[in-house]
C-alpha cells in the first residue's frame, strides 16, 4: 500500500522526492533480479570448477521442453540404496545421498540419510520409499542441454549405443550439489560422437 | 473514472459555474483533473494492447531464441547474455518510469518485457548448467522477483502474469507447502486494490478482476483438494455464493454485468453446481464412501458457510429480491447433506435439490417478467429445460411423454418471448 502512495503521490503532484525514492525502490529491485541469476551461475560454476567428479552409467529418454529447449533425459542404473539411519521417509522428502566410487569406477549411491553425513560426497535428492529395505533417489542431475539441432540425432546415437556400449554422465559433485560436466558414449564425447556418425548429423 | 459520469459532469460544470455553486477556477481544476470527456479512449486501449502483446511477443521470441541453445557460446558468453537481456529492459524499464511515468502504454509494456527477462534469464543459467530444478522452485523465484515490478511499473500486465504464475506453481504441491498460495496472492492484493480505489472503470481493472477470480478457484481447488472430498460440493456453493455476494454487496453499479466477474462467477457457478446435484449419482456415490473428514474440512466449511450467512445480513436491507434464492443454495445443499444421513441411497436429497432447481427456475422466469428482462427470462427456461432434458435421460420414460414436454416447453419459449417483445414495446410506446 505505501507503494501505491508513493506512485499516487509521483503521479499527482510530480514531486521529485517521490519520483527519486520510487527510482531508488526500482533500482534495488533491478539489483536483486540481476544478482538471482549472477549467484545461481556463480554457485553451479563453483560445483562445476571445485566439485569432485564422478562417472554415472546411464540410459536415456527424450522430452521437449518448450521453454529450456532441447535436452537428453537421462536415467542412471545406480538409483537406490539402503536407509542408513532408521527413519521412516515420506514421499519426495528431501534426504542426503552418499556417493562413492565402485571397482570399475562407477558411482553409486552407497546410502541415503535426512541428515547430513560428515564425511564424504553426498547429493540433495528427493528419495521415494519403494516397499522394500531400499529407497529410490530421484537425482537432481538429470538433464543435458542441447542445441536444438543436434538433440534428436544424440538421442538417436545414444538409444542406438544404449545396448552395445556404456553411456557415462561425469558429474562434478560439491556440498550436495551435482552438474553434469560432460557425457560419454562409449569412449569419444557426445559431441565427437555425433561428428564422427555416418549420418554426418553435425555437419548438416 | 467512468466516462459517462465526466460527460455528465462537464454538461454541469457551466450551469454550477453560472449559478455560483464553484468559483471558475475550480471548475477548470475539474477539467484538468479528469482530462478530456472526448479523448480518444478507444485508440488509447488498442496501443494499450498491441504494446503489451508487442512487448510478450518480443518477450517470447527471445525466451525461444535462447532455447534453441547454441553451440558456439560458451559458459561466460550465455551468462553475459542472460544479464544483458535482463539489463537492457531493466534500463528501458527505468527510463520509462524517470520520463515517461505518465505513459499507461509505454509502462506496461516495458513491465511486461522486464517481467519475461527475469524468466528468460533464469532459464538461461539452468540450461548452461542443465539443471533440472523443479518448475515449481523456478516458477518461485521468477514470480517474487517481478511482484516489485507490480508496484513500481503499476502495471497490470505484470498482475496478471503474476497471478497466472502463481496459480500454476500451487498446481505443483503437496502438504502444507500449498497454503504458502495465499501469501502469494496477498502479496498482491494490495495493488488489486489499488486498482479498485483509484481506476474501478478500466478495463485493465476488470481483466485483472477475471484473472485474479479464476486463478483463485484454481488455487483454492489445489489447496484445499484434501478438504474437498466429501464437502466439497457444499465448500464450493458456499464459494459460489461468497463470490456473488460479493458482485451485489460491492460491484452493483456496474454499467455491465460482463466487467466485473463475481456475479457472472457466482451465478453461473452457483446453478451448474445445483444442477450437477439433482443427479441421484453423486448423492449415492457421496454416501457409498462416507468417512471422517478432516476437521479441518469442517472447519473450512463453518468458516464459509459463516461468510455467506454474514454477506446475507449485510444484503438485508438491499431491495433486489431476485438474487435470494440464489444465496439459498449452500443451506439447501447443507439440508440435502443431512438428509442424506437418514436416507443413504440419496433419494431425499435428489428431490430436493430437484425441487429447489424446479423453483429457482421458476423464480428465474417471474423475476426477469417482472423486470422485463428477456435475456433472465431466457436463462430461467434453459435452466428449465436444462432440468428436464437431464431427468428424462435419467429415468425411462416413453419417447412420447418425452417428446410432448418438449414440445410444451418450446411452445412456452415461444410465448414468453413474444409476450415480452410486445409488452416492452408496448411499455416503450408509452414512454
Amino acid at each position: 500500500m505505501r507503494l501505491m502512495s508513493f506512485y499516487c503521490a509521483a503521479k499527482r503532484g510530480g514531486r521529485m522526492k517521490n519520483k527519486k525514492w520510487l527510482f531508488g525502490l526500482f533500482i534495488t529491485v533491478a539489483v536483486l533480479q540481476v544478482a538471482m541469476p549472477l549467484y545461481m551461475a556463480w554457485r553451479w560454476e563453483d560445483v562445476l570448477q571445485t566439485g569432485r567428479q564422478f562417472y554415472w552409467q546411464t540410459a536415456p529418454v527424450d522430452p521437449y521442453d518448450a521453454f529450456k529447449g532441447r535436452y537428453v533425459e537421462l536415467r542412471f542404473k545406480e538409483n537406490s540404496a539402503p536407509i542408513s539411519d532408521n527413519t521412516e521417509l515420506t514421499a519426495e522428502q528431501m534426504v542426503y545421498a552418499s556417493v562413492a566410487e565402485n571397482m570399475e569406477g562407477n558411482a553409486y549411491i552407497s546410502g541415503v540419510s535426512v541428515t547430513c553425513p560428515e564425511t564424504g560426497y553426498y547429493v540433495k535428492a528427493k528419495a521415494y520409499g519403494n516397499g522394500r529395505n531400499t529407497v529410490h533417489v530421484s537425482l537432481p542431475f538429470t538433464r543435458y542441454y542441447l542445441p536444438e539441432d543436434l538433440a534428436p540425432a544424440a538421442e538417436a546415437a545414444y538409444r542406438e549405443s544404449a545396448g552395445k556400449q556404456t553411456s557415462v554422465a561425469v558429474v562434478r559433485i560439491k556440498d550436495g550439489y551435482g552438474v553434469i560436466e560432460q557425457l560419454y558414449i562409449g569412449d569419444k564425447t557426445l559431441l565427437e560422437f555425433l561428428q564422427q556418425s555416418p549420418q554426418g548429423l553435425v555437419g548438416r | 473514472m467512468n466516462k459517462k459520469a465526466v460527460i455528465w459532469l462537464y454538461q454541469q460544470l457551466p450551469e454550477l459555474v453560472a449559478k455560483g455553486v464553484i468559483p471558475p477556477e475550480s471548475a477548470d481544476k475539474l477539467k484538468e483533473h479528469y482530462g478530456a470527456a472526448t479523448d480518444n479512449a478507444g485508440t488509447r486501449t488498442v496501443l494499450l494492447i498491441f504494446g503489451v502483446i508487442g512487448a510478450l511477443l518480443i518477450g517470447l521470441g527471445i525466451v525461444l531464441i535462447l532455447a534453441h541453445n547454441w553451440a558456439q557460446l560458451t559458459r561466460l558468453h550465455r551468462l553475459m547474455i542472460a544479464v544483458g537481456l535482463l539489463v537492457t529492459a531493466q534500463i528501458i524499464a527505468g527510463s520509462v518510469l524517470w520520463f515517461r511515468q505518465g505513459s499507461l502504454v509505454w509502462r506496461e509494456a516495458a513491465a511486461t518485457l522486464l517481467m519475461l527477462m527475469v524468466g528468460a534469464s533464469l532459464t538461461l543459467v539452468g540450461q548452461t548448467y542443465h539443471l533440472v530444478e523443479d518448475t515449481d522452485a523456478f516458477l518461485l523465484t521468477w514470480m517474487l522477483l517481478s511482484l516489485p515490478l507490480l508496484y513500481l511499473m503499476n502495471s497490470a500486465a505484470v498482475a496478471v502474469l503474476y497471478f497466472v504464475g502463481i496459480t500454476v506453481w500451487s498446481g505443483g504441491h503437496y502438504g502444507l507447502s500449498k497454503q504458502f498460495i495465499w501469501v502469494l496472492f496477498g502479496l498482491a492484493l494490495p495493488y488489486y486494490r489499488g486498482l479498485l480505489v483509484n481506476s474501478r472503470q478500466a478495463n485493465t481493472t476488470g481483466i485483472l478482476s477475471w484473472v485474479i477470480t479464476i486463478c483463485f478457484y484454481f488455487a483454492f481447488g489445489t489447496a484445499f483438494s484434501n478438504y474437498l472430498d466429501r464437502l466439497g460440493l457444499l465448500i464450493y456453493s458456499a464459494l459460489f455464493a461468497i463470490t456473488y455476494l460479493i458482485g451485489v454487496l460491492w460491484f452493483n453499479q456496474e454499467e455491465s454485468s460482463w466487467r466485473m466477474p463475481f456475479k457472472t462467477v457466482g451465478l453461473t457457478g452457483s446453478i451448474g453446481l445445483t444442477f450437477i446435484l439433482t443427479f441421484k449419482d453423486v448423492w449415492s456415490h457421496l454416501a457409498s464412501g462416507w468417512r471422517a473428514e478432516p476437521l479441518l474440512a469442517y472447519g473450512l466449511t463453518a468458516v464459509l458457510l459463516s461468510l455467506v450467512i454474514v454477506g446475507n445480513i449485510l444484503l438485508r436491507n438491499r431491495s433486489e429480491q431476485g438474487i435470494r434464492p440464489f444465496l439459498l443454495i449452500p443451506a439447501v445443499i447443507s439440508a440435502s447433506y443431512l438428509v442424506l444421513f437418514y436416507d443413504i441411497s440419496g433419494t431425499g436429497a435428489t428431490i430436493i435439490l430437484n425441487g429447489y432447481m424446479l423453483w429457482l427456475s421458476v423464480s428465474i422466469i417471474t423475476n426477469g417478467v417482472r423486470n422485463q428482462r428477456i435475456g433472465v427470462v431466457n436463462l430461467g427456461m434453459m435452466t428449465i429445460v436444462a432440468l428436464i432434458v437431464a431427468r428424462f435421460f435419467d429415468i425411462d420414460v416413453s419417447f412420447v411423454v418425452r417428446g410432448i414436454v418438449f414440445v410444451l416447453v418450446g411452445l412456452g419459449f415461444l410465448a414468453a418471448n413474444v409476450v415480452l417483445l410486445r409488452r416492452k414495446a408496448g411499455w416503450q410506446n408509452e414512454k
